[in-house]
């Protein structure tokens, strides 16, 4: 141990600030840094969550869309043949 | 060999294997790291003539090899994506850029608040920070590019192509600053006044260093991952893995 | 009879081609120059117009002033091209993409930068600089400014498919310009104080080659994925 005391260790000579700025630094970076790296593939598969959904979405009204439009296709048929 | 490299280039191994190499990155990377912090903040001597200010040199200097050499590293990739059109290259260089640039900014940071106490001025035009500076402009614009493009193909190209220029002008630019700060600053102040470096310095720095290069090399998996998934959105397997999650 | 055109005469079809295009539309000629001029006065009257302090920062300035004006015309380089799909017809064309990218540069070249070298003495005049300079400041345009462009045309490659591809070109370009910078303001430096600088022209010449060499390929690469 180059340190005597706890309290030397942190003040580090009389550098302490600069040196405990750069380490602090160092550390916010890599957390954010961090934090948003290990989120990234869930983020994505969230995209493509969504994405699939919206197309499931609108696969179904479409379908439906269709469908009503047969069904009324169909009415009008027979109204006609009435 | 390319037989053996083969599989890998299927993005789903790729994905896969990528996930198994994160968990020993990380525990390699927090192992060295808290050993190195330790050693380099409380057990190694103070410089003779900086002080205790030299501590700051084990993170300023694995920060700032790791940005060189993960630009070099951008670069490979970039030319493996024009060469062989390996989508999975495309995916590498868009995950590593943002950790380059971020030990950039750590070097820069690092370099800065190293400088006050040496030379009283937060900023000094330092050869080696001015290149660093140079350097997270290349950066900054190889992220910007890949984001400006919205077909996430053609950007990759196009940073490929940025990239192995970049790579190209990168010694260029730091031999010529190198050379007009010698020639603006008169006798430059050197960080580092002995010429060999203690061993009882050169240990620790190595142990961070190596930290710092895993916990880059775990950051970068991380993103890869998710290139890949965002790259291989129409592919059943992300489709499943998707669905599969929401549970 | 040889069916395809001899690269020379592509070289001079396209080069003919693109000093009609510039001369017809002679504002693009002529806003950067205003643009470069307007720098210099600005820097004049920002730093105060004292005579030794404007002798000291003459060289960065007229510099900094030619890089950035540079800079604003390199879009036309290929923006119209692309847009009415010439381009795509150009890079379809048999002859090699190195003779029409060398040729649409050197066209740049010509209307942009050889109006900026002769109006650069009148300016470095304004701006003080020591008489000894003025022939390192002309040789160092005469060199450095084709560098500009061709490194210039790898941005303007890189970004022509975007639609606000300006500010992104600056972020990509000028930190590559660094090392022309450094070399030409060190050169005209070293003249006004009546020391060699041959040695800088040297290396400016050198950069000049090598940029000259490998640069089209870069662009040929760059429009490849810009036309896709």
């Amino acid at each position: 141990m180059t340190f005597e005391s706890f309290s030397e260790f942190l003040t580090m000579g009389k550098h302490g600030f600069y040196i405990w700025l750069s380490y602090g630094c160092t550390l916010v970076i890599l957390l954010a840094l961090g934090i948003n790296s290990m989120r990234q593939p869930k983020v994505q598969l969230e995209k493509i969550r969504q994405r699939l959904k919206r197309e499931q979405q609108l696969k179904a009204y479409q379908q439906k869309k269709a469908e009503g439009q047969n069904q009324q296709q169909t009415s009008t048929d027979s109204g006609e043949v009435v | 060999m390319w037989k053996w490299l083969h599989p890998y280039a299927n993005p789903e191994v790729a994905y896969h294997f990528t996930g198994k190499l994160i968990p020993w990155f990380n525990i390699i990377a927090a192992l060295l790291l808290v050993v190195g912090m330790f050693m380099g903040l409380a057990y190694s001597p103070a410089d003779y003539q900086q002080g205790e200010t030299v501590r700051i040199f084990y993170i300023h200097v694995p920060a700032a090899i790791l940005s060189m050499g993960l630009y070099f590293s951008m670069a490979i990739a970039g030319f493996c994506a024009l060469v062989w059109q390996l989508k999975l290259a495309h995916a590498a260089i868009a995950a590593i850029a943002p950790i380059g640039a971020a030990f950039t900014a750590i070097a820069l940071i690092t370099g800065a608040a190293w400088g006050k106490p040496m030379w009283g001025t937060w900023w000094i035009w330092d050869a080696r920070l001015t290149s660093e500076l140079i350097l997270l402009f290349l950066y900054l614009g190889v992220i910007a590019l890949g984001n400006a493009f919205d077909d996430k193909n053609q950007g990759a190209k196009a940073v490929s192509v940025l990239a192995l220029v970049g790579v190209v002008n990168l010694p260029i630019i730091h031999y010529s600053v190198e050379w007009w700060n010698t020639l603006h600053q008169g006798a430059t102040v050197t960080k580092f006044a002995a010429p060999s470096m203690a061993m009882s310095m050169y240990i620790p720095f190595v142990i961070c260093f190596f930290g710092f290069a895993f916990l880059a090399g775990s950051l970068i998996c991380k993103r890869f991952q998710g290139q890949v998934l965002a790259r291989n959105s129409l592919r059943p397997w992300v489709k499943k893995m998707a669905l599969a999650e929401e549970h | 009879m040889n069916p395809s055109l001899s690269y020379r005469k592509a070289f001079q079809a396209i080069l003919s081609r693109d000093l009609t295009i510039a001369l017809r539309h002679r504002d693009d000629i002529v806003n950067p120059l205003l643009f470069f001029i307007i720098v210099i006065t600005l820097f004049a009257i920002g730093v105060g117009a004292m005579p030794n302090v404007l002798m000291t920062i003459a060289p960065g300035v007229i510099w900094v002033a030619a890089l950035l004006s540079t800079l604003l015309s390199l879009e036309r380089l290929f923006k119209n091209d692309y847009q009415d799909g010439s381009l795509e017809q150009l890079l379809l064309s048999p002859c090699p993409v190195f003779i029409l990218v060398l040729a649409k540069i050197f066209a740049h070249w010509l209307v942009t930068s050889v109006p900026l070298i002769l109006l650069a003495p009148l300016l470095a005049m304004m701006m003080n600089l020591h008489p000894d300079g003025y022939w390192a400041l002309f040789l160092t345009l005469l060199l450095g400014t084709p560098i500009l462009s061709l490194l210039g045309a790898i941005g303007v490659a890189l970004t022509v498919a975007l639609k606000k591809g300006g500010v992104l070109l600056s972020l990509l370009i000028l930190p590559l310009y660094i090392p022309v910078l450094i070399l030409a303001t060190a050169a005209v430096d070293a003249a006004t104080m009546n020391s060699p600088y041959q040695g800088h022209l040297a290396i400016i010449a050198a950069l000049f080659f090598a940029s000259l060499i490998t640069a089209p390929f870069a662009v040929g690469a760059a429009l490849k994925v810009s036309t896709n």
